[in-house]
């Protein structure tokens, strides 16, 4: 138990991965000002809470633990969407986007996951946009890494889907 | 499947971000200093003095799966290798305490140990001491012009650390006082110790015998950068042979680099704050 020291540390990791954090909180809602609220919360959850972190080494899992339940938390005020882990995805409104050079096809992910159910839209932004492996993501969200694998894979069907 | 990833990686930040971290960083400090008071209740049926004491070891283990962009590890260790922390807290009708100080371990030099925590406790011990007997004052005052004990609310104190650096060769830490509702009462000590000569380091060891010439050069050269506000603040005609001596306050951080400490009022008005300067390195 060393509150004190961690604190501190907790404290600077905070205000170097700032805009890290604002990007995450972003892809939830894409919206200026419930990001920010997001990004506040999280910050004041994370020092009154700091006892919840028993080790360092646990640090990276209770980080983005506190951060993604924060951004949830939002959704579900906000109402913004629909809390049916069973949404599909709005054919009319995922985007393909061209590379013209390459002629290979990129998912726009960014815009698409929009109308994600909030499970899956965790799901992508810790594996393409925060690029941790399964087992982390597995520690973070509680459930397995497999359990992990077969949601992304489910999340990207979701997308596929779209592309027909 | 392949990501565009340029979308994310181009989220516009706020220009507002740092200042929104920054509040935060606040507010939960405070809540969490706001949540341990919540937990203290005044009690009316006689005085009752709850007083714990914990002594709980820093221990830190590396490991190599840590998350990249947390580089302090090996200060982490070493903090826990020499520091135990003692914690107390207090609580009365009168007095609302929360105290919070190092206690060397395992330095080799046994004699500076022990002569280093014996002052630190006993410099902690005389705060309280102070604090006590003013906090019982003022309750005495309040209870005589007719306040009701119910309603009455502790002035508090908070004496807290801050290692500044921590290594085989130094280690520099301050203890603060802080009465939330008396700032004047605010005071600081700072403790530095060279581990290699096992000694107490003063600023004068660390700046040479004209150390007063040395810090008076170093604030009126860094004096000088600050905005017309703060610099109009500075009291003139400082005499800084008077002001600073062996036992002036300083300290040194894990980069060598010393830094004198002036409370409020020492060389500028209140508004200043207390004023950190920094005159030299450690390491040539």
């Amino acid at each position: 138990m060393n509150n004190r020291v961690f604190t501190s540390y907790v404290e600077s990791f905070i205000v170097e991965n700032q805009e890290k954090m604002y990007r995450i909180a972003y892809s939830y809602v894409k919206n200026k000002d419930d990001a920010l609220d997001i990004v506040h919360d999280a910050v004041v959850k994370m020092l009154t809470n700091i006892s919840s972190l028993k080790k360092i080494e646990y640090f990276s899992t209770w980080f983005y633990r506190i951060l993604i339940n924060e951004a949830l938390m939002k959704l579900r005020k906000n109402k913004r969407i629909h809390c049916d882990f069973f949404e599909k995805v709005d054919e009319t409104k995922a985007e393909i986007v061209y590379n013209t050079e390459t002629q290979e096809e990129y998912l726009d992910l960014y815009n698409a996951m929009d109308k994600l159910a909030p499970k899956y839209k965790t799901i992508i932004i810790l594996k393409y946009y925060e690029g941790l492996k399964f087992s982390e993501i597995g520690n973070i969200l509680g459930i397995s890494e497999n359990t992990a694998k077969s949601r992304l894979y489910k999340a990207i069907s979701e997308l596929r889907d779209t592309l027909e | 499947m392949k990501v565009d990833e340029t979308k994310y990686s181009q989220t516009e930040i706020p220009s507002e971000l740092n200042d929104i971290i920054q509040k935060a960083i606040d507010d939960g400090k405070y809540a969490r200093y706001n949540e341990i008071k919540k937990k203290i209740t005044v009690r009316t049926s006689g005085a009752f003095a709850a007083c714990i004491f914990l002594c709980f070891v820093v221990l830190v283990n590396t490991s190599e799966t840590f998350a990249e962009g947390i580089s302090n590890i090996p200060v982490i260790n070493k903090i826990g290798e020499f520091f135990c922390i003692n914690h107390e807290e207090k609580q009365d009708e009168y007095k609302l305490l929360y105290v919070t100080y190092p206690e060397l371990k395992d330095i080799d030099n046994e004699a500076l140990q022990k002569k280093v925590n014996l002052e630190i406790s006993r410099y902690v011990n005389d705060i309280v001491a102070d604090y006590e007997t003013r906090a019982e004052a003022y309750y005495n005052a309040y209870i005589a012009t007719g306040g009701e004990k119910e309603n009455y609310i502790p002035y508090d104190i908070v004496i807290d650390y801050d290692i500044k650096s921590c290594n085989d060769d130094y280690v520099s830490f301050v203890i603060s006082a802080t009465e939330k509702s008396a700032s004047h009462y605010d005071v600081l000590k700072y403790y530095n110790l060279d581990l290699k000569e096992g000694s107490v380091l003063s600023i004068k060891d660390v700046l040479g015998t004209n150390y007063v010439e040395i810090i008076e050069n170093a604030v009126l050269t860094e004096s000088e950068s600050w905005d017309e506000q703060r610099k109009s603040l500075m009291w003139e005609d400082v005499d800084y042979s008077e002001i600073v001596n062996d036992t002036s306050n300083f300290y040194i951080d894990e980069l060598g680099q010393v830094y004198i400490v002036f409370n409020k009022y020492e060389i500028a008005a209140g508004a200043a704050g207390v004023i950190e300067v920094k005159v030299g390195n450690v390491y040539k």
